[in-house]
C-alpha cells in the first residue's frame, strides 16, 4: 500500500473538515469502548489472561528461530507448502508465481492486514488476475477503491446511505427499484453477489490470526463466514501472514483467543474461529488440494533486535485505535498507512522509516488510554516518545521546534531562572487576559488560539502561593 | 528455512546449539502446560451443559436439549417445519448421524457428501463443545465435509451431551492425540452462533455469508 504518511498534518486537517468522516466517527462512537468494557467486566480472569498471552508472546519472540523450525516441520508432514518472504516485494511474487502455476483468473479473499501491508491486491490486479474481497466491510472498501480505516472494521468510515449508492452503482443487473435502505438488505445483497465468486474462484487467500509450531495449523478468526468459504471452496488456500504470528501450542492460542474478541468487538470469542493444517486428506470430499503458507518478514527481525522489539506481541485487535482520542476525531485514513491509531504510530516508522512517518508519533496526546487497554501491554507511549527522541537526535525537527525546545531545557532545568521568569509572566498574563479569562489570540500560540481559546493563568504560580501557604501555617 | 532463520537469531543474539533454549522450547511443547482456565469453565457437568445452551442461545442459535438420539430425527423435522425450510438434509458419513432412524420423516429428503450452492439444510456432528463460549468444535473429513458448516442456510449441529466440556484446552483433549498433540483434521471449526456482520455502521445482522441460522441439537 503506498504511504500517505507524510502529509499526516494535511490528512488529520481535511479529516476535521470531512463532515461525512465525522458523522461516521459519531455513529462509531462509544461503541467498541462499552463492548470491551462489559466483556472484560463478565469475565473476571481477563486481566491476569492478558497478562498470560503477554507471557506467551515474549516467550515465543525470544525463541522465535526454534519454534519457526518446529512449525516448518510440522507444516510440511501435515502435507502443506511454506514459502519465505524476507520483503513486500517477495510475498507478492511468491503468491502470484503459485496462481500462475495454476492458470488462476479468479481469486477470493479474506480480510488480512498483512496483504494490505505487501500490497497484494494492486499486484495480483496488475498480472491480469481478477481479485474480490469477501469480507463485507473489505467489499465495501474494495468498490470504492479505498484502504481500510480501521484493522477490525474496514469500512467503519463508511455510512449505510453510502454503501447502498455504491451497490446501486457497481450491482448493475439487480432492480433498480429494489429497497435497500435496511442495512440487512444490504448484507443479504453482498451475500448473494458474492456467493458464486466463493464456488468459482481458483484460488482462495486467508490472512491468519496465529501460527501453531505443536501442529502445523494457522488460525483465522471471523464473524461472517467468508475466511471459511474462501479457503474450502478453492482447490488452492494460500495464507499469507508474518513471523509474528507464532504461537508455541493450541493451549497458548487458546488463551490468546481468550482475550482477543473481547478486546476487538466485545463478543467472547468471534463466531467462527478456524484451525486449517495442511490441504485437503485423501478420504476428504472438500476442502483445498493444496496449501500454502507465504510468511512475511518484512523488518520484523530487525525490529526484533530494536527497542520496539515490544510491539510484535500486538495480536491486532485495535483496542488502542477504539480508545484513542486522536483517532476517534481523525479516523484512520488520516494515518496514512496500513496501520492506523496509537499501534499504527508505532509500526508505521519501522515499516516506512522516520523520515516518512515521523508525524505519526506525535499524533498523541499520550493520555496512556491505548496502553491501558491494550491486551499485550505494549507501552504504546512510551515507543511514541522513543520514536521521537529519534526524530529529534536525527535533527528532523524543524530549527524553530528544536530551538524552542531547547530553550525550554535550559530554563526548566535552572528552578531560580524559571521561578524568576514565571514569577514576571504570569501576573502579566493574568492582568491581560481582563475579565473573561482566557485568550482568543497569543503571540507565538496560535497553533492553540487558532482552533481553541487559552486559560489565562491566575496570576499567581504555585511556588509563590506554596511560599505563602507555608508562611501563614496553612500547611 | 536458512537465511530467514539466521536473521532472527543474530537478532536474538543467540546461538543454534543452545542446549538450555532448545530445552524450555521442548519442555514447553511436550509438557502441555495449561495457562489459566477461567471459572466459568470449572463446573460440574451438568452446570457445564447448562451453560453451553445458555451461551449459544444468547448470540443467536436456537437449541434442543434431547434425552435420546431417537428423537432426533422428529425434532429436525419439526425444526424444518417451523422455520418453513426444504424438507432436505445434507450430511457427511458421521457414525453418530448414520445411527439416526429417519424411517418415521418419510417426506424428509437424507442427502450425503460435501454441500453444493443449492443445499438449504446441512446436518453436521460436533466432536466437542467449550461451555465458557457455547463453542462446538466440529472437524472437517468424510464424517463432516467442511462445506456442510458454511454454504447451506440452514446449519444444524449434534452434539452428545458427554461431549460438552468447559474449556477450550478441554476440547482439543476429544481429538486423537499423539505425543506432540492432537491429530489435526484438514480443518477444526470452532463454531459460536449463526453468520453475523456489524460492517455496517455497527448494526449486527445475523447471516452475512455463512449460515444464518444455526440449531444445536444436544443428546443425552
Amino acid at each position: 500500500m503506498k504511504s500517505t504518511a507524510r502529509s499526516f498534518k494535511e490528512n488529520a486537517h481535511e479529516a476535521l473538515k470531512n463532515q461525512r468522516l465525522q458523522k461516521s466517527l459519531k455513529v462509531m462512537g462509544r461503541g467498541f469502548v462499552e463492548k470491551r468494557a462489559k466483556a472484560r467486566a463478565a469475565l473476571p480472569e481477563f486481566d491476569e489472561l492478558c497478562k498470560q498471552g503477554q507471557a506467551i508472546k515474549t516467550h515465543t519472540l525470544e525463541h522465535l528461530d526454534l519454534y519457526l523450525e518446529v512449525y516448518e516441520k510440522q507444516l510440511t508432514a501435515s502435507g502443506g507448502h511454506l514459502h519465505l518472504a524476507h520483503t513486500a516485494a517477495d510475498a507478492c511474487e511468491q503468491i502470484l508465481q503459485i496462481c500462475r502455476d495454476k492458470n488462476a483468473r479468479l481469486i477470493t479473499k479474506g480480510k488480512s492486514m498483512v496483504a494490505e501491508e505487501i500490497g497484494l491486491n494492486e499486484r495480483l490486479e496488475e498480472a491480469g488476475l481478477r481479485v474480490v474481497e469477501t469480507d463485507l466491510g473489505e467489499y465495501i472498501i474494495q468498490l470504492r477503491k479505498e484502504p481500510p480505516s480501521h484493522i477490525v472494521a474496514p469500512a467503519v468510515h463508511v455510512g449505510a446511505d453510502q454503501v447502498e449508492a455504491d451497490f446501486r452503482r457497481v450491482h448493475k443487473d439487480l432492480p433498480a427499484s429494489r429497497d435497500l435502505s435496511d442495512p440487512a438488505a444490504l448484507v443479504f445483497e453482498a451475500r448473494n453477489m458474492l456467493r458464486n465468486e466463493f464456488i468459482d474462484a481458483d484460488v482462495g487467500i486467508t490472512g491468519a490470526n496465529f501460527l501453531i509450531a505443536q501442529t502445523g495449523s494457522s488460525v483465522i478468526v471471523t464473524n461472517e463466514g467468508n475466511g471459511d468459504l474462501t479457503q474450502s471452496l478453492a482447490p488452492v488456500h494460500i495464507v499469507i501472514t508474518s513471523i509474528d504470528k507464532l504461537v508455541p501450542t493450541l493451549n497458548d492460542a487458546s488463551t490468546l483467543i481468550r482475550v482477543l474478541a473481547r478486546s476487538a468487538t466485545g463478543q467472547s470469542i468471534t463466531t467462527y474461529t478456524t484451525f486449517s493444517t495442511g490441504p485437503r486428506r485423501a478420504q476428504d470430499l472438500d476442502g483445498p488440494q493444496e496449501y500454502h503458507v507465504v510468511l512475511l518478514d518484512n523488518g520484523r527481525t530487525k525490529q526484533l533486535a530494536s527497542e520496539f522489539a515490544e510491539a510484535l506481541r500486538c495480536i491486532r485487535c485495535g483496542a488502542c485505535m477504539n480508545h484513542c482520542p486522536v483517532y476517534q476525531s481523525i479516523g484512520g485514513h488520516a494515518y496514512g498507512w496500513v496501520y492506523p491509531g496509537p499501534i499504527g504510530a508505532v509500526l508505521n516508522p519501522s515499516f516506512l522509516g522516520l523520515a516518512e512517518a515521523a508525524d505519526l508519533p506525535n499524533a498523541s496526546s499520550l493520555c496512556g488510554r491505548c496502553e491501558q487497554v491494550c491486551p499485550m501491554g505494549i507501552k504504546l507511549p512510551d515507543l511514541m516518545r522513543k520514536w521521537r527522541e529519534k526524530h529529534h537526535e536525527a535533527g528532523g525537527p524543524p530549527a524553530m521546534v528544536r530551538g524552542s525546545l531547547s530553550i525550554w531545557a535550559f530554563v526548566a532545568k535552572r528552578p531560580r531562572l524559571y521561578q524568576f521568569l514565571t514569577g514576571m509572566m504570569m501576573p502579566l498574563l493574568g492582568k491581560l487576559a481582563g475579565a473573561k479569562r482566557k485568550f482568543g489570540w497569543l503571540p507565538l500560540a496560535s497553533g492553540w488560539t487558532n482552533s481553541r481559546d487559552l486559560p489565562a493563568p491566575s496570576g499567581k504560580t504555585f511556588m509563590s502561593l506554596l511560599k505563602k501557604h507555608q508562611k501563614e501555617g496553612r500547611l | 528455512m536458512t537465511g530467514f532463520v539466521e536473521n532472527i537469531r543474530s537478532a536474538l543474539g543467540v546461538s543454534a546449539s543452545d542446549p538450555e533454549r532448545l530445552e524450555i522450547v521442548r519442555k514447553h511443547l511436550d509438557d502441555h502446560t495449561r495457562n489459566l482456565i477461567p471459572e466459568r469453565a470449572l463446573r460440574s457437568h451438568q452446570e457445564l451443559v447448562d451453560l453451553f445452551i445458555q451461551t449459544l442461545e444468547s448470540v443467536e442459535a436456537t437449541v434442543a436439549h434431547l434425552p435420546e438420539l431417537a428423537d432426533v430425527a422428529s425434532e429436525v423435522a419439526r425444526y424444518q417445519i417451523v422455520n418453513d425450510l426444504a424438507h432436505e438434509l445434507k450430511c457427511g458419513s458421521d457414525t453418530l448421524i448414520a445411527e439416526i432412524d429417519w424411517s418415521q420423516q418419510s417426506d424428509l429428503k437424507i442427502l450425503s457428501g460435501p454441500a453444493i450452492g443449492k443445499d438449504a439444510v446441512s446436518l453436521t456432528h460436533a466432536f466437542a463443545g467449550a461451555s465458557e463460549t457455547g463453542t462446538l468444535f466440529v472437524a472437517s473429513g468424510p464424517q463432516n465435509p467442511v462445506t456442510l458448516s458454511f454454504l447451506p442456510e440452514t446449519n444444524i449441529v449434534l452434539i452428545r451431551a458427554q461431549d460438552i466440556v468447559g474449556s477450550y484446552e478441554d476440547a482439543w483433549l476429544k481429538l486423537p492425540w499423539g505425543v506432540r498433540g492432537p491429530q489435526m483434521p484438514r480443518t477444526v471449526n470452532l463454531i459460536s452462533g449463526p453468520s453475523r456482520t456489524a460492517d455496517i455502521e455497527q448494526t449486527l445482522i445475523t447471516g452475512a455469508h455463512g449460515p444464518r441460522r444455526l440449531h444445536v441439537i444436544v443428546v443425552g
